[in-house]
């Protein structure tokens, strides 16, 4: 009986950092969607410290390790150049299918002040669209990935990847909108996994997002 | 006893001599005028001659007479369309409308024949065979012809839209045979004698076959109904002959009517009586482009025949009335005839009705040649007002005049296109009224030409125009054929041209009573003296109204608000007769309107009209700085006018002065006309005099003090305009209106005045993202604060969970 209540007691210690990391997910999501903000900075402070600050905060606090352990650092260059540039090619490819054979050009909305003048189109990409994408990737392909990536492995990229995709449903309203970020959820958890870094899937994630935003606003002209 | 035979012997003799003379006894002209003249004629002449009668006349009369009986009107029929203009598609309705028939038209047959326009007449072996239709060839006789017309017409008009595909005509049980009469349904019993009418030469001829002796139209087809046939030649099979008063189940189909209705059209009358067409004066089909239609029309003549019987001439009407008679001789000498019993004596031809039936080819037409639409849009126009007055000031001031251009009812205005003109010309009556101004020659001109611009403006404010204008609306449609039809009218009226406005001064009212105008201001102009719209004017102002110069004009005419402006005594110069002023109080409350109209005019029919309208406000004062260099009301920013430009925004309240500058400010009266010495200036609450001017001065204070000036004043009329208003208008004392006014504003001294240049407004717009941010930081950091509190609690929360639960332990065993 002791024995018994003692497994079952080091089952729960063993899966402790698990649970109570999961719980500060969801605290994370829940946050990051229902705190109230009133302008755009507030709503970008925001999403910095539930995305960000707070995750990072309790792996130093709380869990009493290292960010590099969860995905911030750049160990593995080879291996990052190799899966990024895979992982690249994957996107382009995924976001030319979307293109090609689906309305997606029709109904993805780029910011019209990026599609009227190219240095608001490199502001655009390299300010507002990086900072999403950096706060996407820390938090989904280095925080979440490498929390489940010890239980679960594989199947850890995709439960990044549809935990992503349904916070996006959920904020978005239109599918196309988040059609280009599902893709890179999928192949950047794939890069982040392999690599260990969600920085390598950041930089190929943000090169994709730039060729595709500038392939679309070609078309348009 | 003897003295009376011997009387009476001499009185035979005298008698006998006279007989013997008068019958043997030549009377010579010299004799018979010893004697008198014998001759009836020239008696005759003479006493005609006394009683003023002229024989030539007289002889006119009689040749007039002898020929009235050429110049009686032949029975005619005219066609109405509704629409008038149909499109295809369109339902129309033909109405025919017989004329000089004596029985009424329900008692008429109407023969009407319908040609569309891919069934011309052909014949599939002979002429214009190429535009053949078989499908058209309604009686199968290799003809298309006024027969197959004929039955597609009169199939439309028994059918009645009645669903004959699906019908049963095995077998026809509803008895709706008619016998057709000639002459009409009410002819009955009657003998027959059919005429035709000679429109040149106004003789009518008898019908009449010599070889059978009998009257041409006493046969069986004597009438021109279509008949239910099928075949040509030899082959022809006769399935029925209308109104002959057998209608068969073959007849029913042919004709599409119903086998079990008798009265298929719903008309009154038997399937064969509808197909006669007894009383069909009116025919309704579905129009298509190209289609033709005639009518037949079979009756009574008003005219008699000769026979000793009750009969009257039978006739027959067609639209246009063409059709040559044939002579039945080379002379037009009358017959004698002895018909069916019956002697009649007149001018026969050898034609039959199937003549009659050669001649409908002549007598079709179209619904827009019927009304005589054919090419042609019926457009009038209508102008308001009718007299504008120009203004050739340059103000802006001139009349508004409008057009309209208006269509007959069954026409869609939207799709026709219109076309505006203005002319001008010394003389309206001119011939040549030269080009057209240009769009940009007419102010502000409307639209002058597109699809359904119906309507046209401008402004008669021309520089110098000549005394009549024209305005010319041409609309053209563009029928669906491709063809074009089109219409104008147009419009032309006199200009009133004068450069003088009504110029409105506020009254003056001497002691003896005397009103005259106080012409030191002008009321209602801006600052250079131009018009302004919005005229403001107080209750119990008096304004004087003035034209131009007395005399300019020979006849005025005030008005206001639609009455005539007249006065009970009089009160000013020249109010006895025609004047070029007038006067009228302000009675009314605020928010209310007078608007003033006058019209000039002069002897040689030179007229002008104007208005002007005031507008009743409450009086108010306000201050203002007369010198802006010193000190300015405060810039509360910019309004963006709709042509791009900016318009600066003043404050009424607040004011910037320079430190240490002398500040001017001046009263402004808003709807009243208070005097200076009326008024009372208060800076910081202390009572400071006026010039004369009724402007004040004072010194500017140190930088970032204040001044609190007040301006205050009583408004009531003075006491000569409240007896003026008392005795002319009979206002009465309780109404006079008095209120008490007041302005304060406060003044700000600032160091940095520069009068509020543009410079120092584009540093002000600079200094407004540092505003921006700093009125924005306060509520960040709170933000910041809320976060990193939420941020602080999770962490130590899980800090705390994380050290109470369990740690991994190693196994026991």
């Amino acid at each position: 009986m002791r024995m018994q209540l003692s497994k079952k007691m080091n089952i729960l210690a063993e899966n402790k950092e698990l649970a109570i990391s999961s719980a500060v997910i969801v605290f994370c999501i829940i946050l990051g969607l229902a705190f109230p903000s009133g302008n755009i900075i507030e709503e970008i402070t925001k999403n910095i410290f539930f995305f960000v600050i707070l995750p990072v905060s309790y792996v130093k606090i709380v869990l009493k390790k290292n960010t590099s352990d969860f995905g911030f650092n750049m160990r593995n260059n080879t291996a990052g150049l190799r899966w990024g540039a895979i992982s690249l090619a994957a996107s382009l490819a995924s976001f030319y299918l979307l293109v090609e054979f689906t309305p997606f050009e029709k109904n993805y909305g780029l910011s019209a002040y990026a599609s009227g003048n190219f240095w608001f189109f490199v502001l655009y990409e390299l300010a507002f669209v990086n900072l999403a994408l950096f706060i996407n990737e820390f938090f989904f392909r280095g925080f979440v990935l490498n929390i489940f990536l010890k239980k679960f492995g594989y199947l850890s990229i995709a439960i990044q990847s549809i935990l992503y995709i349904s916070l996006a449903i959920m904020t978005e309203s239109s599918v196309w909108q988040i059609a280009p970020l599902a893709v890179l959820s999928v192949t950047g958890g794939i890069t982040a996994y392999k690599t260990k870094s969600f920085l390598y899937s950041y930089f190929s994630g943000l090169l994709a997002i730039i060729i595709l935003g500038a392939y679309l606003i070609h078309l348009a002209r | 006893m003897k003295n009376k035979i011997n009387k009476s012997m001499k009185g035979l003799v005298f008698s006998l001599f006279a007989v013997f003379g008068m019958i043997f006894m030549p009377v010579s002209p010299a004799l018979a005028s010893l004697i008198g003249s014998l001759s009836a004629t020239e008696n005759m002449d003479d006493i005609l001659g006394e009683l003023g009668f002229d024989k030539t006349a007289i002889q006119d009369q009689a040749m007039i007479f002898n020929s009235a009986r050429f110049k009686k009107p032949q029975p005619q029929v005219s066609l109405i369309f509704t629409p008038t203009d149909p499109i295809d598609g369109q339902r129309v309705i033909a109405t025919a409308t017989p004329m000089y028939f004596l029985n009424d038209m329900k008692d008429m047959y109407f023969t009407w024949f319908l040609k569309t326009k891919d069934c011309p007449k052909a014949n599939k072996n002979g002429d214009n065979s190429g535009n053949y239709n078989s499908e058209c060839d309604l009686n199968n006789d290799e003809k298309v012809d006024v027969e197959d017309w004929k039955i597609k017409a009169m199939r439309i008009y028994a059918n009645n839209d009645f669903n004959w595909n699906g019908a049963d005509y095995s077998s026809d049980n509803d008895d709706d045979g008619y016998q057709a009469i000639h002459g009409g349904d009410d002819q009955k019993w009657k003998n027959n004698f059919c005429y035709v009418h000679d429109t040149k030469t106004g003789w009518e001829f008898l019908m009449y076959n010599k070889d059978t002796q009998k009257a041409g139209c006493d046969d069986p087809e004597g009438h021109l109904f279509p008949n239910a046939t099928n075949g040509k030649g030899s082959d022809k099979e006769t399935i029925g002959t209308t109104g002959d008063g057998i209608f068969t189940a073959s007849e029913e189909k042919f004709w599409h009517t119903s086998p079990d209705d008798s009265d298929t059209a719903d008309t009154g009358h038997v399937d064969e009586a509808n197909i006669a067409g007894l009383g069909a004066n009116e025919f309704k089909w579905t129009y298509s482009s190209g289609d033709e239609i005639g009518v037949a029309v079979e009756g009574i003549s008003v005219e008699p025949t000769k026979a000793a019987d009750a009969s009257y001439k039978i006739m027959w009407a067609m639209l246009n009335n063409k059709c040559d008679v044939i002579h039945a001789s080379d002379t037009d000498d009358p017959t004698e005839l002895h018909i069916t019993g019956i002697d009649i004596t007149d001018q026969t031809t050898s034609m039959t009705v199937q003549d009659l039936n050669d001649c409908l080819y002549d007598n079709m037409t179209t619904p827009s040649e019927s009304t005589g639409q054919a090419g042609k849009l019926d457009v009038t126009v209508s102008q308001t007002p009718a007299n504008p007055t120009n203004d050739s000031s340059g103000n802006g001031t001139g009349d508004k005049v409008s057009f309209v251009a208006s269509l007959s009812d069954d026409v869609d205005s939207s799709y026709i296109s219109y076309g505006w003109e203005v002319f001008e010309a010394d003389k309206s009556n001119t011939d040549d009224w030269g080009d057209p101004l240009l769009k940009s020659e007419i102010p502000n001109a409307t639209a002058t030409s597109g699809i359904g611009t119906n309507t046209f403006s401008f402004k008669m404010d021309f520089d110098d125009p000549k005394p009549y204008m024209k305005v010319k609306v041409t609309a053209t449609e563009t029928m669906s054929d491709g063809e074009t039809r089109e219409g104008h009218d147009f419009a032309i009226f006199p200009i009133s041209s004068t450069s003088e406005g009504i110029k409105a001064y506020a009254a003056k009212v001497s002691d003896n009573g005397k009103v005259s105008l106080d012409t030191s201001k002008e009321m209602c102009v801006d600052d250079d003296g131009n018009p302004i719209s919005d005229c403001s004017v107080t209750k119990d102002q008096i304004i004087g109204l003035e034209f131009g110069s007395a005399g300019n004009y020979d006849n005025y005419s005030w008005t206001l608000n639609g009455e005539p402006i007249t006065y009970k005594e009089c009160f000013f110069e020249g109010c006895g007769g025609n004047t070029n002023k007038a006067f009228f109080p302000v009675v009314d409350n605020s928010g209310s309107s007078y608007n003033v109209q006058l019209i000039a005019t002069k002897d040689t029919g030179e007229k002008v009209t104007l208005s002007k309208t005031f507008k009743i406000t409450d009086p108010s004062l306000n201050i203002v700085s007369l010198d802006t260099s010193t000190c300015k009301a405060k810039n509360l920013g910019y309004f963006d006018n709709y042509d791009g430009t900016t318009t600066p925004v003043y404050s009424t309240v607040d004011f910037e002065a320079a430190s240490g500058e002398t500040i001017k400010l001046a009263p402004e009266n808003i709807g009243s006309s208070l005097s200076n010495d009326q008024l009372e200036w208060y800076v910081d609450s202390a009572l400071v005099s006026a010039n004369d001017d009724g402007s004040i001065e004072f010194l500017g204070k140190n930088n970032g003090e204040y001044y609190n000036v007040s301006l205050y004043g009583h408004y009531v009329p003075d006491t000569n305009t409240i007896k003026a208003l008392i005795q002319y208008w009979g206002v009465s004392y309780s109404e006079i209106y008095d209120k008490n006014l007041g302005k304060t504003i406060s003044i700000r001294m600032t160091d940095s005045f520069s009068g509020q240049s543009e410079a120092a407004l584009d540093r002000q717009k600079n200094k407004r993202l540092f505003a921006t941010i700093a009125s924005g930081i306060p509520a960040y950091l709170a933000f910041l604060v809320r976060i990193v509190l939420s941020v602080g609690l999770i962490i130590f929360t899980m800090r705390i969970i994380f050290s109470l639960s369990p740690s991994a332990q190693e196994n026991d065993y």
